[in-house]
C-alpha cells in the first residue's frame, strides 16, 4: 500500500565485500583461539616421543614437530596467545594514549611538543628495547611482551590520535558550536568524539595487527611467552632448526600470523576508508 | 658573518610562523645576513601561483644562514635579473625599493627542479638536534635504569655494528629501488598494475620478516642453493662474501619495506593527481604531462616519506630480530647475549645504539622528505 518504491538490492561495492570477509576471517581465527582454551586435538604440554616429526596424517592433521607435539594444537594455542597479548597491549595503548593526545590538544603547543618528544623516545626504544629492559629486570614472560608492546602502543596511538584530532580543528561546525557557547570537554564530547570514535576503532584494530607481529618477534627472541606456553613466535623458533628437513612446523605458524595480520589490517583500513567517505 | 645562526628563533620548525612574516619585513638589522639563500627560485615569477614558489617563500627565512657561500655576497643581485625580493645587502632598503614585477615572458616557468639548500639544511639541523637529544635522554635513562658500573666493550660494539649498519643500508636501498618504481607505476598507470601492487603490499605489510626470512632460506638457500643460509664472512676476510651473506637478510627486511613504500607512494600519487593545483597548472598553460612530471613525484614522495617514518623506525628492531634467523653477529646478538649474561654495561651500550640507529633511520627519512617536498613540516 505504501507509495515508496520497493528497496532495490544493490550489489555491494568491492571494498565492502573485502571488509566483511576480513571481519569474518578475524572472527573465525578468534574462535579457533578461544576453542583452544577448552579443547585442542592433543595437549600441547605433553611430548610424544613416539610421534616425533611426523608428516600430516589422519591423526595429526598438520603433522608434529621435532618434540612430538601436534602442530595444529600448538598453532591453536599460539593464535590465542597472539590475540590475548596484542589485545592487552592495544588496551594499554588506547587507555593511556588517547587521553594523552586529547590533553595535548587541549593544553596547547607545549603539551603537544612534550607529547611528540615522549612518543619519539618510546618509538626510538621500540617494543624490542622496552622488552629487553623489562626482561633485564623481571626475567622473560608473556606479561613483559604485553607491557612492552603496550608501552610502545601508547606512543603510536597518541601520535595517531593527535593527527586525527588535528583534522577536526578547522571544521566549521566546531566553530559554529563554539559560537553558540559550547567549550572544552562538552564541545569535545558532543561534536568531536562521535566522529572520532570510528577512527579510534581503526587505530585500535591497526594496533592489534601490529601487536600480533611484535609479539611474534619478541616470542621468537625468547623475550615473550616461555616454553610450557605456546606462541606462534616460539613455534617459529623451535621449527627453525629443523625446517630444512621438515618445513611444515615452520610454515603453519607463519601462515597463521599472516592470516591474522592481513585480516586485521584490512579491517583497519576499511574502517578508516569508511570514515573518509562519510566525511 | 654567520654568527647569527644561534639567534634564530625557536619557532623555525613551526611551518606557520615564518609564513606569517612577510619576507623582508624583519626590520632587525642584526638578523639580516648579506646572503641570497634561494638561487633557483629565479625561474619562478612573483605573480605566478605555480608550484612550490609560495611555499618556498617562507623557507627563505633570513636567519637561515647555515650555508651562506662567500660568493653570494660578492655577486651583485641585479645581475640575476628581477626576482623574488629576498633578504638583501641592506635591511633598510628592502621596504623602500620593491622589486620590479617579473616580465610577462617569465610566466611560463622552466621544468628545472628547484632546491633551496639553506632552509633544508636548517630543517635537517633541527631534526639532527632532535635525534641527538633523543639519544642523550635514552642514554641517561638507561644508565639510571640499568646502573651499570663497568665500561662497555666498545670494540665489540663496533664489530657488531659492522654487520648491522651495512644490513640496514642494504635494506633501505632495496626498499627504495624496488618500492619507488612500483609505487609510481601503480599510482600513475592504475588498472591491473595498481591492483597487483596493492594486493602485493597488503601481504607484504602483514608478513612477519622472520617468517619471510625463513621462506627465503628455504627457497634460495636450501632448494636452489644460490645463497648461503646463514653465517657471516667477516669484512676483512672477504668483502664480497660479507655482502653476499647479508643479501638474504636484507631481502627479508627490505621487501616488506619496499611494498609498504610502494603502497604509501601509490596513495600519494593518487592524491596528488586529484589535487586542485594540478588544475591551476593547466590553466597556467602547462600541458597535463608537464604538470604531472613536474609536481606529482615530489608531492607524492613527500607524502609517502612522511608516512614511512614510523615503518622506518620499526626497521631497526626488525633488523635486530632477523639477524638471529641468519646467525649474523650483529647488534641483535650483542643485545641477546648481554641480556642472557646479565651484562648491564653491554646491554646499555646495545640499547643506546638501538635508539641511535632508529633515530638515524628516521633522520634519513626526514631529510629525504625535506629534499622531496621543501615545505618542511614541523612535527612528524
Amino acid at each position: 500500500m505504501s507509495l515508496s518504491p520497493p528497496p532495490v538490492a544493490r550489489p555491494l561495492a568491492l571494498p565492502m565485500i573485502r571488509l566483511r570477509l576480513a571481519v569474518i576471517a578475524t572472527l573465525v581465527l578468534l574462535l579457533i583461539g578461544f576453542v583452544s582454551i577448552v579443547w585442542t586435538p592433543y595437549p600441547v604440554d605433553q611430548l610424544d616421543a613416539l610421534a616425533q616429526a611426523q608428516a600430516p596424517s589422519a591423526s595429526h592433521l598438520l603433522g608434529t614437530d621435532a618434540l612430538g607435539r601436534d602442530t595444529l594444537s600448538m598453532a591453536m594455542k599460539g593464535i590465542l596467545t597472539s590475540f590475548v597479548v596484542s589485545a592487552v597491549a592495544a588496551a594499554i595503548g588506547l587507555f593511556i594514549g588517547i587521553p594523552l593526545a586529547v590533553a595535548a590538544a587541549r593544553w596547547g603547543l607545549v603539551a603537544e611538543r612534550l607529547l611528540i618528544g615522549g612518543a619519539g623516545l618510546f618509538l626510538s626504544f621500540s617494543a624490542l628495547g622496552i622488552a629487553a629492559l623489562l626482561t633485564a629486570h623481571f626475567g622473560p614472560s608473556a606479561l613483559n611482551a604485553m607491557l612492552a608492546v603496550g608501552l610502545f602502543n601508547i606512543a603510536v596511538v597518541a601520535r595517531q590520535t593527535r593527527e586525527d584530532l588535528r583534522a577536526f580543528q578547522g571544521r566549521d561546525y566546531l566553530a559554529a558550536s563554539r559560537l553558540s557557547g559550547l567549550a572544552g570537554w562538552e564541545l569535545a564530547r558532543r561534536h568531536v568524539l562521535p566522529s572520532l570514535l570510528p577512527l579510534l576503532g581503526a587505530t585500535a584494530t591497526a594496533q592489534l595487527a601490529h601487536g600480533v607481529l611484535l609479539e611474534a618477534g619478541l616470542g621468537y627472541l625468547g623475550l615473550a611467552s616461555q616454553p610450557p606456553g605456546s606462541s606462534l613466535g616460539l613455534m617459529l623458533r623451535d621449527a627453525q632448526s629443523v625446517m630444512l628437513f621438515e618445513p611444515l612446523p615452520m610454515l603453519v605458524p607463519g601462515a597463521a600470523l599472516l592470516l591474522i595480520v592481513v585480516a586485521l589490517q584490512v579491517v583497519a583500513r576499511g574502517l578508516r576508508q569508511e570514515v573518509k567517505h562519510a566525511a | 658573518m654567520s654568527k647569527d645562526g644561534e639567534a634564530s628563533p625557536l619557532v623555525i620548525d613551526d611551518p606557520v610562523a615564518p609564513a606569517e612574516m612577510p619576507i623582508g619585513a624583519s626590520t632587525s638589522a642584526e638578523a639580516e645576513p648579506p646572503s641570497d639563500p634561494v638561487v633557483e627560485i629565479v625561474a619562478l615569477p612573483v605573480d605566478a601561483p605555480v608550484g612550490p614558489s609560495p611555499d618556498l617563500l617562507p623557507a627563505a627565512d633570513p636567519s637561515s644562514d647555515i650555508s651562506a657561500t662567500p660568493s653570494a655576497d660578492s655577486s651583485p643581485k641585479e645581475a640575476e635579473g628581477p626576482q623574488i625580493p629576498t633578504a638583501g645587502e641592506n635591511a633598510a632598503e628592502i621596504p623602500a625599493t620593491p622589486q620590479p614585477p617579473a616580465p610577462a615572458s617569465r610566466v611560463y616557468p622552466s621544468l628545472a627542479i628547484t632546491f633551496s639548500m639553506p632552509p633544508l639544511l636548517e630543517y635537517a639541523g633541527w631534526r639532527l638536534l632532535e635525534w641527538l637529544a633523543t639519544v642523550a635522554v635514552a642514554a641517561v635513562l638507561l644508565s639510571v635504569l640499568l646502573r651499570s658500573s663497568a665500561p662497555a666493550d666498545l670494540a665489540l660494539l663496533a664489530d657488531r655494528l659492522g654487520v648491522t649498519l651495512p644490513l640496514l643500508a642494504l635494506c633501505l636501498v632495496i626498499a627504495g629501488v624496488i618500492g619507488a618504481p612500483m609505487g609510481f607505476l601503480a599510482g600513475l598507470l592504475g588498472g591491473p598494475v595498481d591492483a597487483i601492487v596493492r594486493a602485493l603490499s597488503a601481504v607484504g605489510t602483514a608478513v612477519l620478516p622472520i617468517w619471510l626470512a625463513m621462506l627465503l632460506v628455504l627457497v634460495f638457500a636450501a632448494t636452489l642453493g644460490w645463497l648461503q643460509p646463514g653465517g657471516f664472512v667477516p669484512w676483512a676476510q672477504n668483502a664480497g662474501g660479507a655482502l653476499f651473506s647479508l643479501l638474504l637478510p636484507a631481502l627479508a627486511l627490505g621487501l616488506p619495506m619496499a611494498l609498504e613504500f610502494a603502497r604509501a607512494l601509490r596513495n600519494g600519487v593518487r592524491h596528488a593527481l586529484v589535487d586542485p593545483w594540478l588544475e591551476t597548472a593547466r590553466t597556467m598553460g602547462w600541458t597535463r604531462r608537464e604538470a604531472v612530471i613536474r609536481f606529482v613525484p615530489r608531492q607524492a614522495l613527500g607524502d609517502a616519506l612522511g608516512e614511512m617514518l614510523v615503518p622506518l623506525s620499526l626497521l631497526v628492531p626488525a633488523c635486530v630480530i632477523v639477524e638471529n634467523v641468519f646467525y649474523l653477529p650483529g647488534l641483535g646478538r650483542l643485545l641477546l647475549s648481554s641480556l642472557s649474561a646479565g651484562d648491564a654495561a653491554n646491554l646499555q651500550s646495545a640499547l643506546v645504539t638501538l635508539v641511535a640507529l632508529v633515530g638515524l633511520c628516521r633522520f634519513i627519512g626526514q631529510v629525504l622528505r625535506g629534499l622531496a617536498d621543501p615545505r618542511l613540516p614541523g612535527g612528524a
